[in-house]
């Protein structure tokens, strides 16, 4: 079994670390790094921010970030086409070479 | 913390207010730890010292009312040691004021680019290092513009300087080799009313921070954009232009803060940044993600 949890926020991607258990609320495998311990069993870090009781840490803290930009900015990445006009082909002006 | 309790690639750093060149993820990320902490306790030290400057003037101030009342009530000594007290103690206040830690570092723009690495930190290849040129100095001097009249509009003169400071600049290179970057430019606009007051002057200064905040996304090779991100169209500007042949999708978005007794020390947060490399990475063909 590998742990189901997804890392990273930009580009997400399956931990797959060996799983040693799974998470008493939702149910995937989680490694031992993505467990965290709490009053109502081992949780995955989302559990953990939901339910009652959880310590937090920097996973717990890194998913909290990410929720809230799924919430704020609309879905898995996919957005509204309302604001279509604000996007507009510049290739002349304004784009100022960047190499740091 | 103090400044010989940091990390040699810290303590450098705060030395020279300047933090550049290639990183790796862990030493980046241990070295922006060291800052936040050290400029917070100086930022902190710097608000104590200021209480207990006013604490000593109200001291002074009340030793010499109280040390010229003793006097009048014929003990000369004691009157004089009190005034004399209550003006050492005064002295030494300003002594100790005008040799704060010489440099303070921008608490809330370490803060932000640390909070940035945290949480993209998964997102980059292992193998490559962070692009960083950032400038902790601040609107010195140095970045002083040329002085700028204004319309009167009933003062006797208005005139601004603007503070040019270009002071943020971060590579990070993505796991799915998409590269993004950040810049910050911030303006510190000053702008200096006069006003006729009996036969001289009268100054009065306002104080604005303009910030600029330029996201781009640029792609491993020939790419069709196809997300459409949320873009503030009061704020945000999003546009794709040309660079080495590629369309490198740009997003910048302004902030601004407003003060009336000095330049203004705040900065976006993190999140800000994040929230637009975010949108930017939304605009990646299906496959990429
Ligand atoms: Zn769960
Ligand atoms: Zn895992």
């Amino acid at each position: 079994m590998r742990c189901q949890w997804q890392t990273g926020l930009l580009v997400p991607q399956p931990c797959e670390g060996m799983a040693a258990g799974g998470c008493a609320h939702c149910g995937r495998s989680l490694c031992m790094e993505h467990t965290v311990m709490g009053p109502s069993g081992p949780a995955c870090p989302s559990c953990a921010n939901t339910q009652q009781g959880y310590e937090q840490n920097e996973e717990t803290e890194l998913e909290a970030t990410r929720s809230s930009y799924y919430t704020q900015y609309g879905g898995a990445g996919y957005f509204s086409g309302r604001d279509r006009k604000s996007v507009e082909k510049e290739t002349t002006e304004g784009y100022d070479e960047f190499e740091t | 913390m103090r400044l010989h309790d940091l990390s040699p690639a810290a303590r450098q750093a705060a030395e020279m207010q300047a933090i550049r060149g290639e990183w790796e993820h862990a030493a980046f990320d241990q070295l922006l730890k060291e800052l936040v902490t050290y400029a917070t306790g100086m930022n902190n030290q710097l608000a104590l010292l200021k209480r207990w400057m006013i604490a000593a003037i109200v001291v002074a101030v009340w030793c010499v009312i109280a040390g010229l009342k003793v006097i009048d009530n014929g003990e000369g000594a004691m009157g004089a040691a009190i005034l004399v007290g209550g003006i050492a103690h005064l002295i030494v206040s300003v002594v100790f004021w005008r040799r704060p830690p010489k440099k303070a570092l921008p608490k809330d723009a370490l803060a932000m680019v640390q909070q940035l690495f945290r949480q993209v930190r998964q997102d980059l290849d292992a193998k490559v290092t962070v692009r960083v040129n950032v400038d902790l100095s601040g609107p010195t001097e140095a970045k002083r513009g040329e002085r700028q009249e204004l319309p009167a509009r009933g003062f006797a003169s208005r005139h601004q300087f603007v503070y040019a400071d270009p002071w943020c600049q971060l590579r990070l290179q993505l796991r799915d080799g998409y590269t993004l970057t950040l810049r910050q430019l911030d303006q510190h606009v000053e702008v200096r009313r006069l006003k006729r007051k009996g036969t001289g002057y009268k100054t009065k200064t306002k104080y604005k921070k303009i910030c600029r905040l330029t996201a781009t996304i640029v792609p491993p090779g020939p790419v069709e954009w196809v997300g459409q991100p949320w873009v503030d169209p009061t704020w945000e500007r999003l546009r794709v232009a040309k660079k080495k042949g590629l369309d490198v999708a740009v997003l910048d978005r302004w902030f601004v803060y407003k003060e009336k007794d000095a330049k203004p020390k705040q900065n976006p947060s993190g999140d800000e940044a994040v929230g637009m490399l975010y949108r930017l990475c939304s605009m990646r063909p299906v496959e990429a993600r």
